[in-house]
Parts: C-alpha cells; sequence; structure tokens
C-alpha cells in the first residue's frame, strides 16, 4: 500500500469498535436480465434479406392483425418435422390477416440451402436470412422451431412452440395457434410461453 | 556484505516463526483404479424410458446424495449432440463412479429406444453411462423440471453437487476443459453436513450461508482466452493474454514450462497495490512465477481493479462492496483460466496473494474449494482499513460509515478466513507501516489449521529473498514439486 495507509492506526482502532457487525444485508448478486424477448415488449421494426437476396421490413409483411415469426432450420429435424403444419399455419391465418414469416438464423445454412429448402417444401411463406443472428440475439430465440406471435402493435405476445408434438401424431396442446385465435377475438393470451425441445440454433461466433 | 544480511534475515526469520498449526503436508488425492468399461459394440447398451415423474425422480435423487450428478440431454438428431459425445465419454471415463454419477437422457422418439438410441451408444462405447429416454407427455413441463433458463435446445448439460444444487450448466457443445474444471470444482467441495446440521449451521451463521451465494458467478459464460503475445526466456514460456471476466476484460500473463505436456501444478497470483512502484500490477511476481515454472508450475499473474492507480483512485465508496465482490468473482474466474491451460492439474493449485491479493486471495478461500494451498502476504483484517484512504467520493460519515463497514465485514478477511479450507501460510513484515502486527496476527488466528505464519524484519514490500524463498519451498511441498534446495 501507499502511503495512504499512514494515518491507519486511528483508523484500525475505529474498526474494532465498530466491528461488531451481524446480519449483513447482501444486495442481490443477479442483475435483472435484459427484456429481450420479454412478452409484452415491442419489437421494432428490422430488415432483413430472403433467400433471393432482396430485403424486406418487418413492418411490410406483417397482416392486419400480426405477424408470426418462426425461427427454423433447413436440417434440423424437429424444424423439418413442423414444415407442413408451418405451411398450413400460414395459408391458414393469411386470411385472417396474420402472416407466417420464417427466420433462419443458422451461420451454417447458406441462402441457397434455404432457397431450395422453401421450394422443396413449397413454402408460400418468405424465409428470412438473419446473418450474424442479430434479430435471434434480439428476441433471445435458442431452439428450430420456435414461434414469435407479434400482435397488431408489433408487441410480443406469445413465444415458444408450435404444438406440443415433434412429429405430430400426439397433438394436446396448440399454444401457437390459441394465441392467434386469442388476439383475433380481442381477449388476452392465456399462456405466452411454452418451451419445447428442438435445435440448438448455431450462431455466427 | 549481503551474504552477511541475508544470513541475518534467515535466521531472524527463523527465530520468528510462530507455530499456529501443524504445517500438514497436503493430502496426494489418489485415482482409485478405473473399473474395466469396454462394452463390445455388439452388446447395445440398455436404455430405460422415462416419463416427467421419473425425471423428476432421476432429479430429486441427486439431493444429499454421495457424489455429483452430471446429466446430459442429447438426441440422435441432433448433430452437435452426437459431435460432443466422444467428449463426455472421455469424462466419464476420467473418474470413477464413486466420485461422479454421469447420466444421458435421450429426446429421441419413443420407437428407437430399442434401435437408434442404443446403436450410437454402444458405437460411442457410453455402456458406463446410465441411458434414459424421455417420453415426455408435455416437453415444456420437463424442460422445467430441470432448469428455469433452459428453453429447450439440444445438446444440454447439468452438474448438481452433492447438495442436490445445479453448480454447471450449459447449452450446446461443451467445452471439455471447461467442464472438467467444474467438475473438480465440485468434487473438491466439502461434503456438506446433514441437513439437521446445516439448519443448525444456518441458523446461526446468516452471513457465511449466503457468502457463497453471493460470490456464485456464471462459470458457464465463454472465458473468451486471448493471447496477446508469447515470449520464451530459457525454458520458460511467458504468454500475455486477456480473458472475460465479470463485465471487462482481464489482463494477464501465463508464466508456463517451455517443454513438456504436464502433468503441471498451478498457482494463481494476486499482486500488491502500492503505486507508483512498477510492481505494482501484474507484473510483480513474474520471476517468482519462473522459478515455478523451472519446477513444472503454470502460473497464472491477473490484473486487478487495482493495477490501475488511477481506476483505483477513481472509486467511489458507495460502490465498494459490489467492486469487491466482482473482484472476487473475476479471481474465481481466473481459477478457471488456469485449471483450463493445458497440462494443469487442477487437484494442484495454489494462490499466492499479498496486500490485497491476500485479502481476495482469503474471500475466494472461502467459497472456492479448487486451490488447495494459500501464502497470503501482508493483507489487513479489513477492507475499510485501507479502501476509507482513497476515493473519489471522499468517505463515508456517521450512520454511513457504519453501514459502509457492515457491509463490506460480509467479505473482510478476518470474517471469511473461517470458512475457508486449504493449507495456509501466512507471511508479515514487523516493519509493515500498514498493516499493524496485531491486526495481522487476528487474521492470521481466524484462519483455518492447517496454518503457518512466518515474521521477518521486512517492510510491506515482502520481497527478500529469504521470504521469497520460504514461499517457494512451501509451496513446493504443498504442491508436490521437486524440492527446492
Amino acid at each position: 500500500m501507499s502511503a495512504m495507509k499512514k494515518i491507519y492506526t486511528s483508523a484500525l482502532l475505529l474498526a474494532a469498535a465498530l466491528a461488531i457487525a451481524v446480519n449483513v444485508t447482501v444486495p442481490n448478486a443477479v442483475g435483472a436480465s435484459p427484456s429481450n424477448g420479454a412478452i409484452g415488449s415491442t419489437v421494432a421494426d428490422f430488415k432483413l434479406p430472403d433467400a433471393d437476396g432482396k430485403e424486406h421490413a418487418l413492418s411490410s409483411l406483417k397482416g392486419k392483425h400480426g405477424v408470426v415469426l418462426i425461427f427454423v432450420s433447413t436440417g434440423c429435424p424437429v424444424s423439418n418435422a413442423y414444415n407442413e403444419r408451418m405451411e398450413k399455419l400460414a395459408q391458414e391465418y393469411k386470411a385472417r390477416g396474420v402472416a407466417v414469416v420464417g427466420i433462419n438464423a443458422n451461420a451454417a445454412e447458406t441462402l441457397d440451402a434455404i432457397k431450395q429448402h422453401s421450394a422443396q417444401q413449397k413454402f408460400s411463406f418468405p424465409v428470412l436470412k438473419d446473418k450474424g443472428n442479430v434479430v435471434a440475439d434480439q428476441l433471445d430465440a435458442k431452439v428450430t422451431p420456435e414461434a414469435y406471435f407479434l400482435d397488431a402493435s408489433m408487441k410480443l405476445v406469445y413465444r415458444g412452440r408450435i404444438d406440443n408434438s415433434r412429429n405430430g401424431d400426439s397433438i394436446s396442446a396448440t399454444e401457437l395457434r390459441d394465441a392467434i385465435e386469442a388476439v383475433l377475438a380481442g381477449k388476452p393470451v392465456e399462456k405466452a410461453e411454452a418451451l419445447a425441445f428442438g435445435c440448438s440454433i448455431k450462431r455466427a461466433s | 556484505m549481503k551474504r552477511t544480511l541475508f544470513l541475518v534475515l534467515f535466521f531472524s526469520a527463523a527465530l520468528c516463526m510462530i507455530g499456529g498449526g501443524a504445517v500438514v503436508r497436503a493430502r496426494q488425492k489418489t485415482i482409485a483404479p478405473k473399473k474395466e468399461v469396454a462394452t463390445p459394440a455388439s452388446e447395445k447398451p440398455k436404455v430405460t424410458e422415462i416419463k416427467e415423474a421419473g425425471l423428476k425422480t432421476l432429479l430429486a435423487e441427486s439431493v444429499g446424495r454421495s457424489r455429483p450428478l452430471l446429466v446430459n440431454f442429447w438426441a440422435t438428431w441432433c448433430t452437435p449432440c452426437r459431435e460432443e459425445f466422444p467428449d463426455l465419454v472421455k469424462i466419464r471415463e476420467s473418474h470413477t463412479d464413486e466420485q461422479l454419477d454421469f447420466v444421458t437422457v435421450s429426446l429421441d422418439e419413443p420407437s428407437e429406444i430399442a434401435t437408434s438410441v442404443p446403436a450410437f451408444l454402444a458405437e460411442m462405447r457410453a455402456g458406463r453411462m446410465p441411458a434414459y429416454l424421455l417420453n415426455a407427455a408435455d416437453p415444456e413441463a420437463a424442460i422445467g423440471l430441470v432448469d428455469k433458463d433452459w428453453r429447450g435446445e439440444l445438446p444440454a448439460t447439468f452438474l448438481f453437487d452433492r447438495a442436490g444444487q445445479l453448480a454447471f450448466k450449459h447449452m450446446g457443445r461443451v467445452q471439455p476443459a471447461q467442464l472438467q474444471s467444474v467438475i473438480e470444482g465440485v468434487l473438491a467441495a466439502k461434503t456438506p453436513p446433514a441437513p439437521a446440521a446445516q439448519s443448525a449451521a444456518q441458523a446461526t451463521s446468516p452471513a457465511s450461508a449466503s457468502l457463497a451465494q453471493l460470490l456464485a458467478y456464471d462459470a458457464s459464460a465463454p472465458l473468451d482466452i486471448k493471447t496477446i503475445g508469447t515470449e520464451r526466456q530459457g525454458g520458460v514460456t511467458v504468454e500475455d493474454i486477456t480473458f472475460q471476466g465479470v463485465g471487462e476484460t482481464i489482463a494477464a500473463y501465463v508464466v508456463r514450462p517451455a517443454e513438456g505436456a504436464g502433468p503441471f501444478a498451478g498457482v494463481l497470483f494476486v499482486h500488491w497495490f502500492a503505486p507508483p512502484d512498477p510492481t505494482s500490477n501484474r507484473t510483480q511476481y513474474l520471476d517468482e512465477a519462473k522459478a515455478l515454472a523451472r519446477r513444472g508450475t503454470v502460473s497464472l499473474l491477473v490484473s486487478t481493479f487495482w493495477s490501475d492507480s488511477e481506476r483505483y483512485k477513481a472509486r467511489r465508496w458507495q460502490t465498494d462492496f459490489e467492486n469487491s465482490v466482482t473482484q472476487g468473482k473475476n479471481l474465481r474466474r481466473a481459477l478457471d483460466v488456469l485449471a483450463a491451460r493445458p497440462g494443469v492439474d487442477a487437484r494442484r493449485l495454489a494462490l499466492v496473494g499479498h496486500d490485497y491479493g491476500a485479502m481476495f486471495g482469503s474471500l475466494v478461500a472461502a467459497v472456492d474449494a479448487r486451490p488447495k494451498a494459500y501464502v497470503l502476504i501482508a493483507g489487513t483484517a479489513r477492507f475499510a482499513d485501507w479502501y476509507l484512504f482513497g476515493s473519489s467520493s471522499g468517505k463515508p460519515a456517521g450512520e454511513a460509515l457504519d453501514a459502509y463497514r457492515k457491509q463490506l465485514a460480509a467479505i473482510d478477511p478476518v470474517g471469511v478466513i473461517g470458512a475457508a479450507r486449504g493449507a495456509f501460510f501466512f507471511q508479515f513484515g514487523e516493519a509493515d507501516k500498514y498493516t499493524p502486527r496485531d491486526n495481522f496476527i487476528s487474521y492470521y488466528m481466524a484462519a483455518p489449521t492447517p496454518k503457518r505464519i512466518a515474521t521477518y524484519p521486512s517492510d510491506h514490500d515482502m520481497s527478500a529473498g529469504i521470504i521469497r524463498h520460504d514461499r517457494t519451498v512451501w509451496i513446493a511441498e504443498q504442491l508436490g514439486l521437486p524440492p527446492v534446495p
């Protein structure tokens, strides 16, 4: 220590006198987590390119009553098990004012692979490339498939799985549909979050 | 003349030894012989189907168990899961069944329980890990049973300590060195007292119960180690590195033997605060680290919040407590870095700290079981002893001063060192202007055994040859290095 400590001895006496300290209150060591992807938060508009390289603003793709963003993968078997269900969802809700937009944030999946995959699956909805997983980070998306439903005002009202059955043969909970139906009926969303096992999004390093 | 002085120093040092506790040679842990583990590829491992209740039982059994539990969630369709599996098998192989339970939980379709799942496990020779397949009617409920922060991504790996507390989690492919280091940490932790004794202890000592919680850090955050430069001097390599601490990048030197693959002992050096002295930073112990490297040791010499005297002066007393807690966590991150250096034997780690370095070393000793030996040089008993002499926001007064001291008391060396584990060597200079003798003795007295103290006719800098020699000899004894002549 430097010369600052010279007047140390008197301070020590004081310290000794005050040293009987019990019941120490310890502040919460864990900081508040950022509100990324928090239910009720408004998602800022963003622009991402589709597989042809054409940029789209989220606001331009959004339907009258909202938009469902689904993080997808060309190679993840879980994501692929939902291909038909995602397409069905897109067709069904397009007429009712809710758009479906796929987002591919996997660092290793190229624009060509996405284009080919969408063509094979005959997706009628766009799949955008989230290079550098900027949007995935912003929404805290971790797996494919993972859905985010934003209402007409871009407020996040549901995030999580599409339904509870990976292979589609034992669906007993359809949280994403329930959330969309609730918003279309002007009701609050009962279950705003539901998790499911999936492939982790392989982020750019 | 010089030689005479050293002789005098030597004798006075010898006379000043105060035998507080016996110096006990650190226990050399021996690894029990491994069981025969080879699983013939033709013999498919058994995979047990479980539902949510089964998973709950599996995890509940980890409470108060005799050994830590490692759980890996995976699936054959998950590429990173398949890629990491050989690393997991290696980790299983490096610990005995008595040390660690390691189970795998597959999220494949139930129809694959007798086909692709056991086939893959057989290929991986994973027969020693009990294998389960989770057939959950509600995946969400199952995910929620394990960890609230898990969003279901695979692979996912969780380590529960003997008390059933989640000690580590990682989503995505594990870094084997990091996982090994965390396992060593959990294995080195004392067996918790029986539940009844534990609640009694908590009732009488609320502060110590919360200390571990206070110093808890995110061991799964990437260390992001970057090498800035490397220099070879004689048989020693000095690397200039940075790693990710809590909210800041920390500069450090790694001093290691230039040749050989280990196993090496590891020493974490935490420097003093003595501006404008040129050694008031991570350079202080470069020479001692080089001497240890020649005896088969890898040292990490870290920067701290007092390395830069301007930063130290710009402190505000209002944030001293928080800042100190962060510093404690950063030293735990430094131990992660040290333990993960190639060739380092995570069971032979020591910490050397001088001045503030000793005080923060005590804090680490109270919560982190990894270092087995500590050299604590000329620290004071309480942080407020020194903190109050320099702070850009002046000093607290009256009730604020009371509150300030009370808050710091939760982490003060004299208060926390009683909860520490390991062997301790205290070094003190009788001519120290900053640390009164009685103050230092009270700090020493509070430490658990085995411990030893030596005082020298030195001032606060504690850099005379005999003082350095003493600690090198002691470290060599504790870490099983070749004896120092």
